[in-house]
């Protein structure tokens, strides 16, 4: 394999960030290997080195994953407290329509 | 390039550089990639191959198989055993052990550094040893299941039912959720004698059990797992009295029965579960249809439990007893530190809860600050590793089977940042269980059905590699790989994964495991690091069985590996290895390259010669090349260099070939400098002038 050979298919990784990969199809810039030529090669044939960093650095641009749901950042505990009630009254100040909890009556 | 056939020069297929690691291919795989190596460095110097340091046994005389090691602030470690022993490594790596827990070891320590104790939990309690550097160094304390079992003081067991508020708001059974200690704190309650009784009025013991009225005494659990019911008995009469816990299906859950010679009038008498009973806790309540009751019967008619409405049994004054943690399948309740509260939390894996402890009373924490279910998972789940990501605990969880032949396949990885009463998202795997769980590089890695996993945000994780198989087809056996929580650590910048920890699997060698690169601009690659000092990779060698690797840890340069395993003679030995700047080269190493066909597998070429040059050859080292023709079986040199050779040459005879792999395998004995191997050169006669093409029989 010469050296151009060599740096071709170990292409920096960062090109590869922008060719097709995503965790659920995989890599679709995988070099496919072409049937052999019938030549008779001096060394081992090798696919493209593909970086785990890469891979987690498009995942995480392409793929975000949702974040907690905070109104206040910083800020996910606490309570809301509804206590109160309201109350329409007729002329005769009968109740006639209630909202909350009632405690008497 | 490719050269055609009719070039008749002699072909060097020559291995320089090593940096692609080992490939899962025997043929093909990154560049400068090879099939296999053993205890080599193929990585700090990606152009040549030099022998690791060799791992050392530091010590025989354990009774467990180490699966968690913490260091204190003076440098001193300490290991916890899975047969619960507790040991101590000194700083000249002199091991002794110091406690014995109550139970099995659970594969989680944590050393705190300000309270100065290590927090140890065992099956179902955590015991605590300290202080281990300061008070009354050389002599600490072992406080042997500190948190054990605790009452409920929750309304749904303290309080009686009221159906006017449709709440456990009812008079209080006893002063149990509001007893304090002696200068005024609410401690956890785990005696009755912390308790005083309300009851005023009694209920009559029968003879036979009736699901009716008022003859049981029903209630909603806060906690489990259920450790035992103590009544109080107001006049224990002249029978023996048995307890029976039922669920809302009036399933038997347990039967316990005391003696009435054991049983003590005017005091809160506690039956003993003979296990842990499991329950769900905090369920939804609906009055007398109570999650779970219990009745008490004597053999005679005479005895009398204490109650706050007269002849009512729904009213009976009693205590629930929970155990802090839950006795699990697996056998683990890691351990982890974690604020993201913005509070300290010790985190321990319970089951299918998270359960949480803030520091806050080492002598008898309440169930607050010993929480056993800060988070709950799936029924069934059981936490078998925890590890930290970004701001969130990374909680990692499997579904164990007892039958080790009908394993499940489930899996999930949960995320909580603390701040919530349930995980903020969670990743199901549904490939196996996420054995190992371990952050490195703030990516979050683990391992699953023979794969290597990793995650660092996004919706999906990343298979990474196989670590030792895809498949387990035709293995003529049952499967069963496991790896302990504490299997993957970090050293010199690199993934260590120890795998597997067990497995039935005959394929897969025992051993560490590295994953990385020396740097930026080389590959992430993979390859066998560490062998235990035994050299022992497998079940059945030398006769031994149920060889097992219970951690991997390292401190900067101190790589230890525990281990354990059943010798010929049914014997299990236990040990601790350790690699450290001392160590000697490995005894043993081997290296082979990928098979080489030239692409053109149907074509007969000629091996000619075979060298590998190295290093002035140094003292104390074999080093024994071979080829392998056709898949055949290995042609060994027939000697070894000499100190101060720089190569070894092997004629290759009789060398026609259609697949070629070649590689060494080496052994050092008292050698001290590594050896340096710098090129592995396989020499082919391409034989161009030979018709391609013809049947195998006739080459």
């Amino acid at each position: 394999m010469s050296t151009s050979d060599a740096t071709f298919k170990n292409a920096p990784n960062a090109s590869l960030m922008f060719t097709m990969y995503s965790t659920t199809f995989g890599n679709g810039a995988f070099e496919l290997l072409p049937p052999a030529t019938g030549n008779m090669e001096d060394g081992f044939p090798s696919i493209p080195y593909l970086s785990l960093e890469a891979i987690i650095y498009q995942q995480q641009s392409s793929n975000p994953l949702s974040s907690p749901n905070q109104t206040i950042a910083g800020v996910s505990a606490g309570q809301q407290m509804i206590g109160s009630s309201q109350v329409a009254q007729d002329s005769t100040t009968t109740p006639r329509y209630y909202v909350g909890t009632q405690t008497t009556g | 390039m490719a050269k055609g056939f009719k070039n008749e020069e002699r072909y060097k297929i020559h291995n320089q550089y090593f940096e692609g690691g080992v490939s899962i291919d025997p043929k093909i795989g990154v560049a400068n990639s090879f099939y296999q190596s053993q205890n080599l460095d193929f990585r700090s110097v990606p152009s040549q191959l030099s022998v690791l340091p060799g791992a050392r046994t530091v010590a025989t005389n354990l009774q467990d198989n180490l699966t968690a090691i913490v260091q204190d602030v003076n440098g001193v470690r300490y290991g916890v055993g899975n047969n619960g022993g507790v040991y101590r490594i000194n700083t000249s790596n002199v091991v002794s052990k110091i406690a014995q827990l109550d139970s099995n070891g659970a594969a989680g320590m944590y050393y705190n550094q300000v309270t100065d104790q290590i927090y140890i939990p065992s099956q179902t309690s955590v015991s605590l040893y300290g202080q281990v550097t300061t008070g009354n160094p050389g002599n600490p304390t072992f406080r042997s299941s500190v948190f054990g079992k605790s009452a409920s003081i929750a309304a749904g067991t303290n309080q009686l039912w009221n159906s006017y508020t449709s709440s456990w708001s009812g008079g209080a059974r006893n002063n149990a959720a509001t007893a304090v200690n002696t200068v005024g704190i609410q401690v956890g309650i785990t005696s009755t004698s912390q308790v005083t009784t309300n009851a005023t009025q009694t209920y009559t013991l029968p003879t036979t059990l009736t699901e009716s009225g008022l003859s049981y005494c029903y209630f909603s659990p806060d906690i489990e797992p259920f450790y035992s019911i103590a009544v109080y008995v107001t006049a224990k009469g002249t029978g023996n009295w048995t307890l029976k816990l039922h669920d809302s299906l009036n399933n038997e859950l347990a039967s316990v029965t005391v003696s009435n010679a054991n049983l003590t009038s005017g005091a809160y008498n506690e039956f003993v579960f003979g296990s842990q009973i499991r329950a769900t806790v905090n369920a939804s309540q609906t009055g007398n249809t109570g999650t779970y009751h219990f009745h008490l019967t004597s053999t005679v008619a005479d005895g009398t439990v204490g109650t706050l409405n007269a002849s009512d049994m729904t009213s009976a004054d009693f205590l629930l007893f929970a155990y802090r943690l839950v006795q699990t399948n697996n056998g683990w309740h890691p351990t982890a530190y974690f604020d993201g509260t913005g509070l300290p939390l010790l985190c321990i894996g319970n089951g299918r809860w998270l359960a949480t402890y803030n520091f806050g009373n080492d002598q008898q924490p309440n169930n607050a600050q010993f929480n056993r279910h800060a988070l709950q998972f799936a029924f069934g789940e059981e936490v078998c590793g925890l590890t930290k990501n970004n701001q969130y605990l990374v909680i990692a969880t499997e579904k164990r089977s007892t039958n080790a032949n009908r394993n499940f396949q489930e899996g999930v990885l949960y995320f909580w940042d603390g701040t919530t009463t349930s995980p903020n998202f969670k990743i199901p795997i549904p490939m196996g269980a996420p054995y190992g769980v371990y952050t490195f590089n703030n990516v979050t890695y683990f391992c699953v059905a023979g794969s290597l996993y990793a995650w660092s945000g996004g919706q999906t994780v990343i298979k990474v590699r196989k670590l030792a198989y895809q498949n387990t087809d035709y293995l003529n056996a049952v499967d069963s790989t496991i790896v302990n929580p504490n299997m993957l650590t970090s050293r010199y910048s690199l993934l260590m994964i120890g795998y597997p920890s067990t497995t039935t699997n005959v394929n897969i060698n025992y051993g560490v495991w590295s994953w990385g690169s020396v740097e930026l601009s080389f590959p992430n690659s993979y390859g066998y690091s560490y062998s235990l000092a035994s050299n022992i990779q497998n079940n059945n060698t030398s006769g031994i069985t149920n060889l097992q690797i219970g951690c991997v840890q390292n401190f900067v340069d101190n790589l230890y590996m525990s281990w354990s395993y059943t010798d010929a003679g049914g014997i299990t030995r236990y040990g601790l290895d350790l690699v450290d700047n001392f160590s000697t080269p490995a005894t043993s190493f081997n290296w082979q390259s990928l098979i080489y066909d030239g692409t053109v597998i149907y074509k007969t070429k000629i091996g000619t010669r075979y060298k590998i040059k190295f290093n002035s050859f140094p003292a104390g080292y074999t080093l024994r090349p071979y080829y392998i023709l056709d898949r055949g079986t290995p042609v060994y040199a027939s000697d070894t260099p000499k100190v101060g050779d720089t190569d070894i040459l092997m004629e290759v005879t009789p060398g026609r070939f259609k697949e070629i792999q070649w590689g060494f395998t080496g052994t050092s004995s008292g050698a001290t400098t590594p050896l340096v191997i710098s090129g592995i050169t396989m020499e082919i006669e391409p034989i161009p002038d030979e018709v391609d093409l013809r049947k195998d029989t006739q080459s």
